[in-house]
């Protein structure tokens, strides 16, 4: 963070993401700002869970992203049989070299879509988080790395929670940030019904950024630098969502990081080596409202994140941005 | 529903809030006409302002900001000018009051400004109400009270409504806050409307009913001295007084006695050189008539002098030479007595304030005018604690003032003739046929009463026709201090010695580091003449051994103890509280600030005398022949002085603003004149500016110098210059924009 930032590579890495967010804008219409959101995301290094109905367009979101940056990319269905081994990988035994072979699981990929990820049992979930945080699965004692850039892409339907497996708190809080794709547009859902789309997979998408260049701007998003009154605006939000009385626990210290490292990929990504206040303002309730809970909880999922929402926005309301 | 009433919106909020602002400036101005501060060009500039502003609140914003940065120290240079010229303090600080609240109401106010518009108006109205003293200050002080309590209330509203959100107050060199455009008549009608009459009139009653009651304690309490206050003292006299008086009657003392309450407190300057047992002297009885003893008339005459009125006293006797630092202080009780608690002898004694008084050196008493009310506190220089008293004058009393004055009273045995054979016998058998000293005769009297009589509070008066000392004297029934002190008196008298009966206090305990007295504490005993021509103390009460002089009763020892437990800590607050009111500096003070006051003007009589030398010096100088050396003289410091300018303008603020950044992290200069440009950009987008203008560029720089790595800045002189240069432009486009529209 304190190392100086060259302009230039800010400059090549802004250029980068404004052709990579042109791509994504001709397949997800409408939806700018979630693609601004997945785009820090990537940038930041973390994941995102996506939580939707389904059908608006989040495995389209996910496919065209890794197409645009020339990236693998798989889809898992997750099940209530899935097993880990079918995330990860699993070793067999290979009568040719008289060995035990590494085979690997549909999780080594660049961009992952684990979808309706709360069908899966616990122990399926957790083989996937474990990938999340560390990068890289662990068979038989030994690591295997996934790709890099990696990131992974979970949905769940907040409405259908019928023979789901909810994700703990300490689970959510692995999660970069949680977003909402929304019905589009009516203008916008025109230009997609006009459009010949049968399945995600028949999108045409060139590939207009490398694996490479993202990798460089995580990197770079690393030194983007923050003052001290953004870091203690950082931590005034963070401070306050621990002593309000409607929540029954604060955000984390990971929260915390998390917020700062998407300020940081934000600025990345808006040309500047600094963040601004604007840059953590935008970034409050995606990063900060899945890692909350309520004190008294709603029978309601929808109307419980509401809730979150609504008591986030009065303490942000009442701790003034630095001038 | 239909009935529902509006609620007033921030705007109107903040319009009400500007409105009682400039009202109450007005009024605290005009507070300043009734006073004679030579001010009246400022007043009428300052009122004249006071209503453009209100008329128009869009006015502020066309202040240019350097105008704005530039009055306050214009003001403090305006009052250093005006002190300095002038040298009259008050008048001085009234037209700096005037200007600063000017100052106030023509920008735009934050939170901390209106409180200040408060504080400066307030200054205003007290200085104005306590120099006149007119019922006009009743009525601007009730105004301005009100007013200030609706700008207050107004603030809190307009804080509410803004919570969260972007402070709409307004700010110099920015466009006008949106509430600037106001109409009042509009404004009164919502008012009105958002108005509930029935909470007005609840609010205009309370306020009414608590400035009648404030007036009515005002008129009845007196700002300084309760004596002069209109019926308050009667009540307070009659409930409280309980002490000596200059007549003494049997079983006074003893009622005393029974009062556990304090009756004064003293700090005692070297409690090293306290002896065992105090006696606090108050006043002297000579005369016995009507079975009580009093101060007579003759010697009140001839030992007192005239009435006198002052806070100094000069000593009495032939104070304690040894101890240069002694000084007691004493803090009397209301409703004691009018007679002040004193040692013997004593060099000088100091009140608060000044007291109205008798006193009389040769009895080493004082008696103020009147009974007080409130605590009064003296201090005594050198006050010495011996049981002698010298007494010149009664010592060489003429033959005529011994028969007629000063001797009589204090001889007298003023019995019928039989009752007078029954002391004469009570005498004989005193002295056993010897003729016996003062001192000698005192111990044995003492001894022959203590053999006879019993100490008791409860005193038993055999019956007959003889008077009640007599009667006591021959009985064996116990008695109080007042008839052990009677009798002894008698006795002496008898035998020829002259003899008074003191009433005052015994002893008394520690608190902490100063004594208390209690009323319980009364008591009456004897001074004695002797032949050295000194009253000498006999306290003649059992069970005392016949005390004489200074001679301390060994079982009286340690009689000083220690008060302890929660009374006594509350009673350490009270004294507390005395030790921060109680001020004998008070005239030093007064004549302190006479001499800076004196001070001052002849500085200032030096400071014109110098200018006008100086200008004439100046004169001169430049009516002298120009030549190429004189004009190198002058060309030379401006040019040196431009440079300067330049130079500093160029590196030399950078380099400042640097090295305050490098030695202060959190009040980093450059960021925050960078944060504050960025502010005012942003406040201008906010109220609209619309031009052609180009920010975009500047604005970025900025933010890089408020929120970027100190490496990566650029240098930030040039940067502030185009920030202003660009938000001037801006400002500009905004205008014409807007003007086109109109």
């Amino acid at each position: 963070m304190s190392d100086f930032v060259p302009q230039a590579a800010v400059t090549a890495t802004q250029r980068a993401f404004e052709r990579l967010r042109t791509s994504m804008r001709q397949t997800i219409k409408g939806k700018d700002d979630v693609i601004e959101h997945v785009l820090t995301c990537l940038v930041a290094g973390g994941h995102v869970l996506m939580e939707d109905l389904p059908g608006v367009g989040k495995t389209t979101l996910a496919y065209s992203l890794a197409r645009s940056m020339d990236c693998t990319f798989s889809r898992i269905q997750f099940t209530s049989d899935l097993l880990p081994s079918d995330v990860t990988g699993v070793s067999i035994y290979d009568e040719h070299v008289r060995e035990f072979i590494f085979k690997r699981g549909p999780v080594f990929a660049n961009i992952v879509l684990a979808d309706e990820i709360n069908r899966a049992t616990p122990k399926t979930q957790s083989a996937l988080l474990e990938v999340m945080d560390r990068a890289r699965v662990t068979i038989d004692g030994e690591p295997h790395t996934v790709g890099s850039p990696f990131m992974v892409f979970a949905t769940q339907n907040p409405v259908d929670y019928e023979g789901t497996f909810p994700l703990p708190e300490s689970q959510m809080d692995r999660f970069l940030m949680r977003l909402h794709m929304g019905y589009p547009q009516a203008p916008d859902e025109m230009d997609i019904l006009r459009s010949a789309r049968i399945a995600y997979d028949t999108i045409e998408v060139n590939a207009v950024t490398s694996a490479g260049e993202v990798v460089e701007a995580q990197r770079l998003s690393h030194q983007v630098f923050v003052e001290d009154s953004v870091l203690e605006f950082i931590l005034k939000i963070v401070a306050a969502t621990r002593t309000e009385a409607e929540f029954k626990a604060g955000v984390s210290v990971r929260g915390g990081l998390a917020l700062r490292q998407a300020a940081q990929a934000r600025a990345l990504l808006h040309g500047r080596d600094f963040v601004l206040p604007d840059d953590v303002h935008h970034l409050i309730f995606p990063v900060l409202a899945h890692r909350l809970a309520l004190t008294r909880p709603s029978s309601d999922a929808r109307e419980e994140r509401q809730a979150i929402v609504s008591a986030l926005k009065r303490i942000v309301g009442a701790i003034p941005q630095p001038v | 529903m239909a009935n529902e009433r509006p609620q007033l919106s921030g705007n109107e909020l903040q319009q009400l809030r500007w409105l009682l602002g400039g009202s109450l400036a007005l009024v605290s101005i005009w507070a300043v006409w009734y006073l004679d501060a030579e001010a009246w060009p400022l007043l009428g500039l300052a009122t004249v302002a006071t209503f453009l502003v209100l008329w128009r609140p869009t006015l502020p914003s066309r202040i240019p900001v350097w105008l704005h940065r530039l009055a306050f120290p214009a003001i403090l240079a305006g009052f250093a000018f005006d002190f300095y010229t002038f040298g009259q303090v008050l008048p001085s600080l009234v037209r700096l009051a005037v200007m600063l609240l000017a100052y106030r109401v023509v920008s735009y106010r934050k939170r901390r400004d209106d409180l200040q518009l408060i504080l400066l108006g307030l200054f205003l109205i007290v200085s104005t109400g306590v120099l006149t003293v007119s019922i006009g200050f009743a009525v601007q002080i009730v105004v301005f009270t009100a007013l200030a309590l609706g700008l207050l209330l107004t603030r809190g509203l307009v804080d509410v409504a803004e919570s969260g959100s972007e402070s709409t107050d307004g700010a110099a060199g920015n466009p006008p806050p949106p509430w600037a455009q106001v109409s009042w008549v509009a404004l009164f009608g919502r008012v009105a409307r958002a108005s509930d009459w029935r909470v007005w009139t609840f609010a205009v009653l309370l306020f009414a009913s608590l400035v009648g009651v404030s007036a009515g304690l005002f008129l009845a309490i007196p700002r300084f001295q309760l004596e002069s206050s209109l019926f308050l003292d009667r009540w307070m006299n009659r409930r409280s007084v309980t002490g000596f008086t200059d007549t003494l009657r049997f079983g006074e003392v003893s009622d005393i006695q029974n009062d556990e309450s304090i009756a004064f407190r003293v700090e005692v300057g070297d409690p090293r050189r306290l002896p065992e047992t105090l006696y606090w002297r108050m006043i002297v009885l000579d005369e016995y008539r009507d079975q009580s003893f009093r101060l007579s008339k003759e010697l009140k005459l001839a030992g007192f002098g005239r009435l006198l009125t002052d806070w100094r006293l000069p000593g009495f006797g032939f104070p304690d030479q040894s101890a240069n630092t002694t000084q007691w202080t004493f803090y009397v009780e209301p409703g004691v007595s009018r007679y002040l608690p004193l040692l013997s002898d004593f060099r000088g004694l100091v009140f608060t304030e000044p007291q109205t008084f008798r006193a009389s050196a040769q009895l080493r008493m004082i008696e103020l005018s009147r009974d007080p009310s409130t605590m009064k506190a003296f201090r005594v220089d050198r006050g010495a604690m011996s049981g002698t008293i010298r007494d010149p004058l009664f010592e060489h009393r003429s033959p005529m003032a011994a028969g007629r004055v000063l001797g009589r009273t204090a001889l007298e045995v003023p019995f019928p003739a039989e009752e007078q054979t029954v002391w004469a016998r009570a005498v004989a058998e005193i002295l056993g046929g010897k003729k016996l000293p003062a001192a000698e005769f005192s111990r044995a009297a003492a001894h022959w009463l203590q053999a006879h009589h019993a100490y008791s509070l409860q005193s038993r008066l055999p019956k007959g026709p003889q008077d009640p000392l007599t009667r006591w004297a021959m009985s064996d029934e116990p008695g109080h201090c007042e008839l052990f002190a009677g009798a002894f008196a008698m006795l002496a008298r008898t035998a020829g010695f002259p003899t008074r009966i003191v009433g005052g206090f015994l002893g008394g305990t520690w608190n902490g580091d100063y004594l208390i007295v209690r009323n319980s504490g009364a008591h009456a005993w004897c001074e004695i003449f002797d032949e050295a021509g000194n009253w000498v103390r006999v306290d003649p009460t059992a069970p005392a051994t016949g005390q004489v002089g200074g001679e301390q009763r060994p079982e009286l020892r340690g009689a000083l103890v220690a008060e302890t437990g929660w009374i006594a800590r509350l009673d350490r607050l009270r004294m507390f509280w005395y030790r921060r009111i109680v001020n004998f500096e008070q005239r030093d003070q007064v004549n302190l600030v006479k001499a800076l006051r004196a001070g001052t003007e002849s500085s200032s009589k030096q400071v014109r005398f110098w200018l006008e030398q100086n200008v004439q010096r100046f004169k001169r100088w430049l009516t002298q022949p120009w030549n190429l050396g004189r004009i190198a003289s002058v060309a030379g410091p401006i040019a040196m002085g431009a440079w300067l300018t330049w130079f500093w303008r160029r590196t030399g603020r950078d380099w400042w603003l640097g090295w305050r950044a490098s030695r202060s992290k959190r009040s980093d200069p450059i960021r925050r004149e960078a944060g504050r440009w960025l502010e005012r950009f942003a406040s201008a987008r906010r109220h609209g500016w619309e031009s052609p203008v180009a920010t975009a560029g500047i604005e970025a720089v900025l933010q890089r110098l408020r929120y970027g790595a100190p490496q990566s800045w650029p240098v930030p002189e040039p940067v502030f210059r185009q920030a202003n240069r660009v938000f001037k432009d801006w400002r500009r486009a905004a205008r014409r924009s807007s003007e086109n529209r109109a």
